[in-house]
């Protein structure tokens, strides 16, 4: 994170967990020996590691309880402020309603009020005020120089005139040049407020998940329970997730999302919405506090008749170019609809191999996108 | 297409202002830009070539601001533009170009083949003992060296094909009918098949330095230079000269089997060594598998297709933990179906070089479609796919690196220090942290800019606007490359998550 | 109120610190949010800003014809002149909401 003083080791150590997956090495403070081709004796260590902790360990994931997820008026809720912070802080999954992505709103709210002091910490949400503020400050200053220069161009410029345009040009060139964000202080961003708005900061915030990740926690890791007034199982779950998006049958826009959302994540991606910048996903390499997104993704069914539009893909790779992201097309080809009901309606053992089965027929290309400046290219 | 809607619509920010557009944006293009003629005016007015400065571009004009500034600025610029307009132009007699347009062949002919712009362009051709040396050229080629001002061209006829095939001396070119450029315009639409989207993206490229061949037409053109070297035996105005040229091509083929032997005699010297080498890194690659099998043997797991799998099944990293997420698709997937016929490469390009030889041209840099996007949508899968198939897979011929040349007494940029200095830092570092940093950018550099290196440029073509877009193909599963590999023999590439 | 709306609202209350947010609810299904944010912008209207919500799974062609609707209704709801802009919030299925101005015609671009 840029302009926080947050240290990698610091990250590295709140978002350990690439998923809300519990390893046995970190459970049990074990690790798997090395292995040497020349050495026998490895061989046998190895294996006797492995029977050892299969035998004498229970599988940590089993003994912790599952996340609980409320489907309430087409919205996945997580309420439970230990639950939201499990699923932020292992993958990143989820939003914080009243953030813009880390549910931070309960400790922004409490320094707004300026209920606590001395924390030096800045939330995402509180750099942005601080750069927009700034921005203003500079518009305005920008402005007095621009009606300066229409003066000079009116040749009505006065001798005290020219030396306070001399003066804007610097200080706006300054700037330009160094932003103070860095220096905030906490002063900054308080507000004035009645005493009795102190007492009652309640928990608004919760974290909504989208469709796909609350399918992904059920279907692939299952670490939560989705409850609809009842316990929804992953049939169920699926269902209600179709119905609320668009489309039916094999190409319904849940499943074609679903599987795309599927594949980069079981690349070890972190798969973020990309509704801010036009595109269907975004693609981190750890998640949003380490780096930006590298890659949008657009999604398009592997569909003949369903070609996209010249002008539409360039404009948003025009706005992907701009903030230095590569543009992913993600063909997703689907099976017919015979394929498609015959292994919903069939049984099986188990509910997770059903969807296995189903997610097998579907096929994710990726092609990329750019645009070529033939001017910029030519050595 | 555009919506015409009387309403506007701007992305506002969270505190009801405006959205901020990110500064500086590097995908600022001058090509977005109206040209501004003063430039050409100031440059053209210096009194040497040597002197033209790169015309410096201003702070966009926001509003009209009660002043004739604006105006003003407007007049000067169309002044010039109207001025460097009627600058005299013409063809100096000694190096004067000449091309005659064949109506039945759909191509003109330069008999005398001067001057620089050859390199790509024509085919030679050779009738009887007259013509040596001489050009086929194609109607985009023609149009754009008359267009550019660099060739005359004239309407070929009866006259001029029996002087063309016969031993009559001089031939004169006034007798035949100059083709100003508009009648040069007609008569090739007319006559060939002439695709005007073509022609535009052909002839930006070419004032952009780029060496350009017609991908698809070569074969058919170079069927036609063939016709007309028949055609004068028709004419039977002289005897067969062919045979007293050396045939080049045995000869050159002779010479490639011999160097081919020495290739082979030094190859052999260095077989065991990398045979030793593949061995070691199959072995590292073996261990690396077994080991991870011995792992994963978990006694008591179900599959990873059951619901109670991570329930059942001990992990010791994450990298595992992602592999068993992966669901292969089966093989049910439906075939592609039809590709669209639009979709047609037809340049070959490259970067500007000096060393280029249209006979045997170095696999290029680009190869391109040309689509007008009246008529065609975004490709499909399939028809991508089947562009991958076709377009060139060895790689583009890097350029040899410029040896330094004098000692530059310039300073050192900015960018050349920071480059120097992370070398450096890159040096003190560990071997195994370096070799990590290797990984990681080569690994990045297969995502982000694809994975096999096989890409397509399609040159969108919108009533004159051009626009282009580069397709290449990927693959985030890093499946066999081979590049990474030899950093890390047998490691999942394709997982982007790094275990500690 | 819809769900859609008091997602809206409860966004422009307690995430961009609105005030004096309100809700009409009207037929159709539709509710028009109006209140007042903390940066006023529009010195013309008391600042007050009408806000339509709208999700992202809704059909996303919206007609011209759809657009005038919602700058009568709220002509009517505030029996003043028609207002000069809307905001039309687009609610994500992850809750994100995006705002963008709709403007009644043409107006004068900004300066960045």
């Amino acid at each position: 994170m840029k302009g926080g003083k947050t240290s990698r080791k610091v990250l590295n150590e709140l978002y350990a967990r690439p998923l809300p997956l519990v390893l046995s090495s970190e459970a049990y403070n074990v690790t798997i020996p090395n292995v040497f081709p020349h050495n026998p004796i490895s061989w046998i260590y190895l294996v006797w590691k492995i029977v050892q902790i299969n035998t004498l360990n229970r599988v940590p994931q089993s003994q912790i309880p599952a996340l609980t997820v409320q489907l309430e008026e087409s919205i996945f809720k997580v309420a439970d402020e230990a639950d939201f912070i499990t699923l932020w802080r292992c993958g990143f999954f989820g939003k914080g309603v009243l953030s813009r992505s880390e549910p931070t709103w309960k400790e922004r709210s409490i320094k707004r009020f300026n209920t606590v002091q001395n924390d030096k910490q800045f939330s995402m949400e509180e750099l942005t005020k601080k750069r927009r503020d700034e921005r203003k400050k500079f518009k305005a200053e920008r402005a007095k120089l621009q009606e300066l220069e229409l003066k000079q161009r009116k040749e009505e410029l006065s001798s005290e005139d020219a030396a306070s345009l001399e003066g804007l040009k610097i200080l706006l060139s300054k700037m330009r040049m160094n932003p103070s964000i860095k220096n905030i202080s906490t002063d900054d961003l308080k507000v004035e407020t009645e005493e009795s708005e102190l007492a009652d900061i309640i928990d608004l915030e919760y974290l909504q998940l989208q469709a796909i990740e609350t399918f992904y926690l059920k279907f692939a890791l299952n670490v939560i329970n989705v409850y609809e007034s009842h316990l929804l199982s992953t049939l169920q779950l699926f269902d209600r997730c179709c119905r609320l998006s668009q489309g039916e049958g094999p190409n319904n826009t849940f499943i074609i999302e679903y599987s795309v959302y599927h594949y980069f994540r079981s690349l070890g991606w972190c798969v973020r919405s990309g509704i801010k910048f036009g595109c269907d996903m975004l693609l981190y390499k750890r998640g949003p506090p380490f780096t930006h997104a590298e890659f949008a993704v657009m999604i398009i069914p592997g569909d003949e008749k369903l070609c996209r539009d010249w002008f539409d893909m360039a404009a948003i790779a025009r706005v992907i170019g701009t903030v230095k992201k590569t543009l992913v097309l993600a063909f997703v080809e689907y099976p017919n609809r015979e394929t498609y009901d015959q292994i919903l309606l069939s049984e099986f053992e188990d509910e997770k191999e059903k969807f296995t089965q189903l997610l097998g027929k579907y096929r994710v290309t990726e092609i990329l996108y750019r645009r070529w400046a033939p001017g910029r290219t030519r050595d | 297409m555009a919506k015409r809607v009387g309403y506007l619509v701007v992305r506002t920010g969270p505190q009801g202002d405006e959205a901020i557009i990110p500064q500086g944006e590097s995908n600022h293009d001058i090509e977005d830009e109206v040209q501004d003629w003063r430039n050409l005016s100031k440059s053209l007015g210096s009194s040497t070539k040597t002197q033209a400065a790169i015309p410096k571009r201003g702070e966009k004009e926001f509003e009209p601001d009660g002043t004739s500034v604006q105006n003003r600025a407007l007049q000067e610029s169309r002044e010039s533009m109207y001025e460097a307009l009627s600058g005299l132009r013409g063809h100096s007699l000694k190096q004067k170009l000449v091309a005659v347009w064949m109506s039945d062949q759909g191509q003109s002919i330069v008999v005398h083949a001067k001057g620089n712009y050859f390199r790509d362009v024509g085919i030679p051709v050779n009738i009887g003992t007259k013509v040596r040396g001489g050009l086929m050229l194609s109607p985009l080629e023609t149009v754009y060296l008359v267009e550019r001002g660099s060739m005359v061209c004239y309407l070929g006829d009866a006259h001029y094909e029996q002087w063309l095939y016969n031993d009559t001396k001089d031939f004169d070119y006034d007798s035949l009918v100059m083709l100003d450029l508009g009648f040069l315009y007609a008569i090739v639409a007319e006559t060939s098949h002439f695709d005007v989207d073509q022609y535009q993206v052909y002839s930006y490229l070419k004032r952009h330095g780029y060496l350009i061949l017609q991908t698809k037409a070569k074969e058919q053109r170079e069927h036609q230079a063939k016709t007309i070297n028949a055609k004068q035996q028709a004419h039977k105005s002289t005897p067969e000269t062919h045979k007293s040229i050396p045939d080049t091509r045995n000869l050159s083929s002779g010479l490639m089997f011999l160097l081919g032997i020495g290739r082979k005699l030094s190859q052999a010297t260095s077989y065991w060594g990398s045979l030793f080498s593949t061995l070691i890194h199959h072995c590292k690659k073996a261990l690396v598998y077994i080991q991870s099998k011995l792992i994963s043997m978990g006694v008591f797991a179900v599959p990873t297709s059951h619901s109670l799998h991570y329930f059942t099944k001990h992990y010791f990293n994450y990298t595992e933990v992602f592999q068993s997420l992966r669901i292969t698709p089966s093989s049910a997937v439906p075939a592609p179906s039809s590709t669209s016929l639009s979709f047609q490469l037809v340049f070959d390009v490259w970067k500007p070089t000096t060393s280029f030889s249209k006979k045997s041209p170095p696999p290029p840099d680009f190869q391109l479609c040309v689509v007008n996007t009246d008529h065609s949508n975004f490709p499909s899968l399939a028809t991508i796919r089947s562009l991958f198939e076709v377009v060139n897979k060895e790689e583009p011929v890097k350029p040899t690196e410029k040896k330094p040349k004098k000692k530059s007494t310039l300073p050192p940029t900015k960018k050349e220090l920071k480059y120097q200095r992370q070398l450096e830092r890159q040096a003190r570092l560990d071997a195994k942290v370096q070799q990590r940093n290797l990984y990681l950018k080569t690994r990045d550099n297969k995502l982000k800019f694809g994975s096999s290196g096989v890409n397509v440029i399609i040159a969108t073509v919108n009533q004159g606007i051009l626009n282009f877009v580069n397709l290449s193909e990927a693959d985030f599963e890093l499946k066999e490359i081979e590049d990474l590999d030899v950093i890390y023999p047998g490691k999942d590439h394709g997982i982007v998550y790094m275990d500690g | 109120m819809s769900s859609l709306a008091h997602q809206v609202l409860v966004n422009l209350v307690h995430y961009n610190n609105w005030t004096s947010v309100e809700s009409h609810t009207l037929l159709l299904e539709l509710t028009i949010l109006c209140g007042v944010p903390p940066a006023t912008q529009t010195p013309d209207s008391l600042g007050l800003e009408w806000v339509i919500p709208r999700s992202i799974k809704q059909d996303p062609n919206i007609s011209a014809h759809e657009i005038n609707g919602w700058f009568q209704q709220i002509t009517q709801l505030s029996s003043s002149k028609r207002p000069t802009r809307i905001t039309i919030a687009i609610v994500n299925d992850d809750g994100t909401i995006v705002y963008y101005f709709i403007h009644d015609g043409v107006v004068k671009p900004r300066q960045n």
